[in-house]
């Protein structure tokens, strides 16, 4: 919202500089966020009128001119200006003017003739942009020697862009502003004047002329009218149209910008009908059903159900505190007036904008909440500036109804409160005249306490904390003080995944994985890659951001392509974030239960050793991930297990589950040559998923310290001719129960396949830890335990041993 | 053919001096052995010798090719040992380890939590995925009440909506541990704003409650400075203005003083000398009764920043969508 630095001034006394003031009012609450100076920067131009105009002797292109300045002594002035002539009214700069920051106007003699000042155009004077055609030729009925800027009413002002909060309403006009600049200043605010000069005033009264029904008092419970006739819809006043101008808007006619002009000035949003364009003599202020209807500004809209509205009878002409109807608006012709005030309730004002999709200067208002007890007041000012302005006649008493009072809180102030919340104690002279300033009435105080009445300006304030809000927004925080110590009460740490989180993220970066973070809303058909139980935004900002992730992997694909694009395809990546599905496998349903779980994705692609003047490179695998994956898994030091099956998937070419009992807590995949595609991916892409929360609650096992062995293990290596389409896995685990407690550790040291062998078979080599805590092994020993797993071997995977 | 033979094999002689790096060697396969060598080139010649000679010659030929074969390994194998025997050079670079580094916002966020760990604060979280109860209805936003356009949220149903947050996590430490509270709640939150330079739609908060006896705007000023000491530098001062938060009352705006220029103005503070921050305020009455907390009891603080801003006036970062594009070259800065 803008204030106007001179209009504020009209309601209260201060002496700080639009800096200052900003400064201040900011300190209160009050945010200013920018200072724009208006209006003409010059002093000392007065109203001169050219009598004659001579060609300069000396130069082609200068005139030399008569200028009387009211006093009936012509001066000479020379002039640079084409259009200047004998007869104009213009703008002279005399001796000492002063244009723009600091050009002071001298006598001078130029090319030999005296000059005496200076005849202006616009541009000079501050308020045209850029070079003006020649001098501003004025209006002729403008008398010589006045000042200039005091007769246009244009002058150096300031225009403050204030940030209010939601809370604030009250501060919605300058006299709100006012408010909180008089309880800093510690001065009263001044209101303006209501007087009518009493030729204005005629003798009938509105109830004449109109008569109100409130049929929905909770929507809207006061309604003032004030009956105008005999006025006309002339352009407003130059000084109004000025100050409309600088608040932002256009000026129309007055009718209207009354009614703006008092909105800004006081905070009432007024409304004019034109009363000869309403028909039945009574206004209704009523809710109605759904319908068209067209406002002021020409656009037929639909009602919602259950809006307020204000009716001429039974037929609608404004929507009750957001804008008013074609049908009644003043037009040029209008010559009586029905002038609106009212309260209407917020919540129902919101409401219907909402659903009609408008906001206007009035609803913002509303919605915030207005002075309840302003209507016949504001009501009065506005009619007051328009019978002045235009000359017609205003009824002598406004028409009010009342349907249901809104009472203004008492509230009880504990000075041992503010002591409590702010930690302070505000001496109570300042409590007293802080409030006062304020608005707040002071109905009884002893030793303790105080109570206070809540000004209907105020309908924030409706809680002993507030009027603690209150008093230390103008006491201001500086007097809070910060205490020497930090005590607290002991309490045990609460628990959390964020120490083991930060874990996994040092033990992943030491691997070489970056960290990234993806956007968790990602487009419809990315996520439909991996389940169709996606979660919909309703409101989504674009296609992109559509849906919720259901899996990390989508977003760090795009992150792949993007970084592809760049020309950097060696990556290492992973990300810790929330991925959401809905539980219902029907993705349209609207109202359905989602879930909502912690993953930890990691992601390799292209080279995972780069090349040396000593080696070669190596190609990331899916064997590199799952190496990585189960290490990361070791660290949970899960009580069970994890088992690794290989599955079928759609998303994933080669895929592994990852288990623990039953429960999955995560996969291992090379993603398929058809999403490879999708994001345009130039090469093979291997991803993980561990679910966090799973792995979080599983049980664990406390590791218990294992007496070393003491003798040394024995390290044995065999190979075996096996069918291709033995897992090796299954070997192992088969060679590690062939003899339980000897064989500590079985791993895989080759595979290959003979490309001559037409047996479909491969080599597998396997090399066995043997270790026995209580002794070492005799060669006999040794010999049994070969003999046992080549024999398990022959017999359970039809296996020959190589070279044997 | 024997004179073939016999020249490939004086090539083989001059070129096997040269066999003294790995490149020389690899190169050497290639032009003797590879698939398009010389030495392979005469085995194809094979077959265009008379059958009787063909005995002869196949030996010879075999002869030739053990012998390149031999040059490779007995150089391979001298290559092998010559990093051992001979003076090792060791400007040669060292085989490199690429460690990943954490994202710049997790940086940051790390290092607040850490200094909140050491006030005395525990870590909590919830879901982002809220119902409307927690993000707003708890926290004393009123339905129909402007308050609401503060911010843009996202919806997924009626109930349902990405919270716009962290706040919602103090209404659930609140109602699932009793007083005295000492929390802080990092987290992901959603405004649905237009992406450009200066916003995204997503962002980072990283937010503060205590709740405890007999709590007053001291002390919540007290480990405001503490924190901006510990995060900003020592000198660092705080300014606080009056503003609004319905979950808090009073609530004020927390302007840090600039640590980039001390105070003295600069682009970053936008030649104010100041940073705004962070949010804060006492915990509003409605809020701790929502979650059956006796006010006339307990008093509380709450306070909330925003991780990425902060991360980006640290870092020198222009563009908040560069946190989002995740480029490998930006992401290895920090
Ligand atoms: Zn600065």
């Amino acid at each position: 919202m803008k204030i106007i630095y001179s209009w504020l001034k009209e309601f209260v006394d201060f002496d700080w500089s639009p800096e200052e003031l900003a400064s201040r009012l900011t300190m209160t609450g009050l945010e200013i966020e920018g200072i724009e100076r208006v209006g003409a920067s010059f002093k000392g131009v007065i109203i001169g009128k050219v009598v004659s105009r001579e060609k300069h002797p000396n130069a082609d292109k200068l005139s030399v001119c008569r200028v009387d300045l009211g006093d009936g002594h012509p001066v000479q002035i020379v002039c640079g200006a084409p259009n200047v002539a004998a007869g104009q009214t213009v703008p002279v700069a005399t001796a000492g003017a002063v244009l723009g920051a600091d050009f002071t106007i001298k006598k001078a003699t130029i090319r030999g003739q005296e000059s005496n000042g200076m005849i202006c155009s616009k541009s000079e004077l501050g308020l045209e942009e850029g070079k003006s055609d020649g001098i501003w030729v004025l209006d002729e009925s403008l008398t010589a020697g006045l000042d200039l800027a005091s007769v246009l009413n244009i002058r150096e002002d300031y225009v403050l862009e204030v940030a209010i909060t939601a809370n604030r309403g009250d501060a919605l006009s300058h006299l709100g502003v006012a408010r909180d600049v008089a309880a800093l200043a510690g001065k009263t605010v001044r209101f303006p004047d209501l007087t009518v000069d009493p030729k204005y005033i005629s003798k009938i009264q509105s109830s004449e002329k109109i008569k109100i029904e409130l049929d929905s008092p909770d929507q809207g419970p006061v309604y003032a009218g004030w009956y105008l006739e005999g006025v006309t819809a002339r352009p407003s006043p130059e000084w109004m149209q000025t100050r409309i101008t600088q608040m932002g808007l256009r000026p129309r006619n007055i009718l209207v910008d009354v009614t703006n002009y008092v909105m800004m000035e006081l905070g009432q949003p007024l409304h004019a009908f034109d009363y000869d364009r309403l028909k039945s003599g009574t206004i209704r202020v009523k809710t109605t059903g759904p319908g068209p209807f067209t406002t002021l500004d020409s656009k037929e809209r639909q009602l919602p159900d259950q809006a307020l509205m204000i009716c001429d009878g039974n037929d609608p002409v404004a929507v009750a505190g957001i804008m008013g109807g074609e049908n009644s608006e003043v037009e040029d012709s209008t010559s009586r007036v029905l002038l609106e005030s009212a309260w209407f309730n917020p919540s129902s004002v919101r409401k219907t904008a909402k659903k009609l999709g408008i906001s206007t200067d009035s609803s913002y208002r509303f919605e915030r909440g207005i002075d309840s007890g302003l209507q016949k007041t504001a009501a009065l000012r506005a009619a007051k500036l328009i019978v002045e302005n235009t000359g017609g006649k205003m009824a002598e008493t406004p028409v009010l109804a009342v349907a249901k009072h809104l009472i203004q809180p008492e509230l009880t102030l504990r000075f041992s409160q503010i002591k409590r919340i702010l930690g302070i104690e505000i001496p109570k002279e300042k409590v007293h005249q802080i409030l006062d300033s304020l608005g707040f009435v002071m109905i009884g105080e002893n030793q303790t306490e105080m109570m206070v009445r809540v000004p209907a300006h105020r309908p924030d304030v409706t809680r002993e904390i507030d009027l603690i809000e209150e008093l230390i927004r103008i006491y201001g925080f500086h007097h809070v003080p910060e205490a020497e110590t930090v005590s607290v009460s002991y309490t045990a740490e609460q628990k959390s995944s964020y120490s083991f989180d930060n874990k996994l993220r040092f033990m992943l970066t030491g691997a070489g994985f970056q960290e990234i973070l993806c956007n968790s809303m990602i487009p419809e058909k990315d996520a439909l890659l991996v389940t169709g139980k996606i979660v919909p935004i309703l409101n989504p900002q674009s296609e992109e951001m559509g849906v919720l992730r259901p899996a990390l992997a989508p977003g760090m694909l795009a992150i792949v392509q993007k970084n592809q694009n760049h020309g950097i395809t060696d990556l290492r990546f992973f990300e810790l974030g929330h991925c959401f599905t809905s539980v219902k496998s029907d993705r349209y349903s609207k109202i359905g239960n989602h879930q909502e779980e912690i993953r930890i994705g990691l992601m390799m692609t292209g080279q995972t050793v780069k090349s040396t003047w000593n080696s070669q490179p190596e190609s990331s695998t899916l064997f590199h991930l799952k190496g990585t994956v189960l290490a990361v898994l070791d660290v949970f030091r899960l009580s069970e297990p994890v088992t690794v099956t290989a599955v079928d998937s759609e998303f994933y070419e080669d895929c592994l589950v990852l288990s623990t009992g039953n429960v999955q807590v995560g996969h291992i995949g090379k993603i398929s040559k058809k999403v490879q595609s999708f994001f345009g991916l130039k090469q093979p892409v291997f991803i993980a998923e561990l679910i966090l929360d799973s792995l979080y609650s599983l049980p664990k096992h406390q590791p218990r310290y294992q007496e070393l062995p003491k003798f040394l293990p024995v390290e044995k290596d065999m190979a075996f001719w096996v069918s291709r389409s033995v897992p090796a896995g299954e070997m192992v685990q088969s060679i590690q129960e062939t003899n339980p407690g000897q064989i500590s550790q079985v791993t895989v040291f080759d595979v290959f396949e003979d490309p001559k062998n037409q047996q479909n078979q491969k080599s597998v080599g396997f090399r066995m830890t043997l270790q026995n805590p209580e002794k070492t092994f005799t060669d006999q020993e040794i010999d049994g335990i070969m003999t046992a797993v080549r024999q398990m071997m022959e017999k359970k995977f039809n296996a020959s041993l190589r070279g044997g | 053919m024997d004179e073939n033979i016999r020249k490939v094999s004086e090539e083989l002689d001059s070129a096997a001096p040269g066999l003294t790096h790995q490149e020389a060697i690899e190169a050497f396969r290639i032009r003797f052995l590879g698939r398009k060598g010389t030495v392979s080139a005469l085995f194809e010649q094979l077959g265009t010798v008379p059958k009787e000679q063909r005995g002869q010659i196949g030996k010879q030929l075999n002869d030739l090719k053990n012998k390149a074969q031999g040059l490779i390994d007995a150089a391979t194998a001298g290559q092998q040992n010559s990093v051992i025997n001979t003076r090792t050079d060791l400007t040669l670079p060292g085989y490199p380890v690429q460690f990943g580094k954490l994202h710049p916002l997790t940086v940051v966020m790390n290092e607040m939590i850490e200094i909140f760990r050491f006030l005395g604060f525990s870590v909590a979280s919830g879901p982002e995925l809220e119902h409307d109860w927690y993000n707003f209805e708890a926290l004393n936003f009123e339905h129909d009440h402007p308050a609401r356009d503060m911010q843009d949220t996202y919806f997924i149903d009626r109930d349902l909506l990405l919270r716009t947050h962290t706040s919602p996590v103090q209404i659930r430490v609140m109602e699932s541990q009793k007083p005295p509270i000492r929390s802080i709640m990092p987290g992901r939150v959603y405004r649905n704003e237009a992406v450009s330079a200066r916003s995204y739609c997503l962002f980072h908060q990283l937010e503060g409650l205590l709740v405890d006896k007999n709590v007053s705007f001291v002390d919540l000023k007290t480990i405001l400075l503490a924190f901006a000491r510990e995060f900003f530098g020592p000198q660092t001062k705080i300014k606080l203005r009056p503003s609004f938060f319905p979950f808090t009352e009073p609530s004020a705006e927390v302007d840090v003083s600039c640590h980039l220029c001390h105070g003295k103005g600069c682009r970053v503070c936008k030649h104010t000398g100041w940073l705004e921050i962070l949010g804060c305020g006492m915990v509003d009455p409605n809020v701790l009764k929502a979650c059956n907390v006796d006010p006339e009891e307990y008093s509380g603080y709450a306070f909330g920043m925003g991780i990425d801003r902060i991360a980006m006036m640290r870092y020198g970062i222009d563009d908040i969508r560069l946190l989002w594009d995740n480029n490998q070259r930006f992401l290895q800065q920090f």
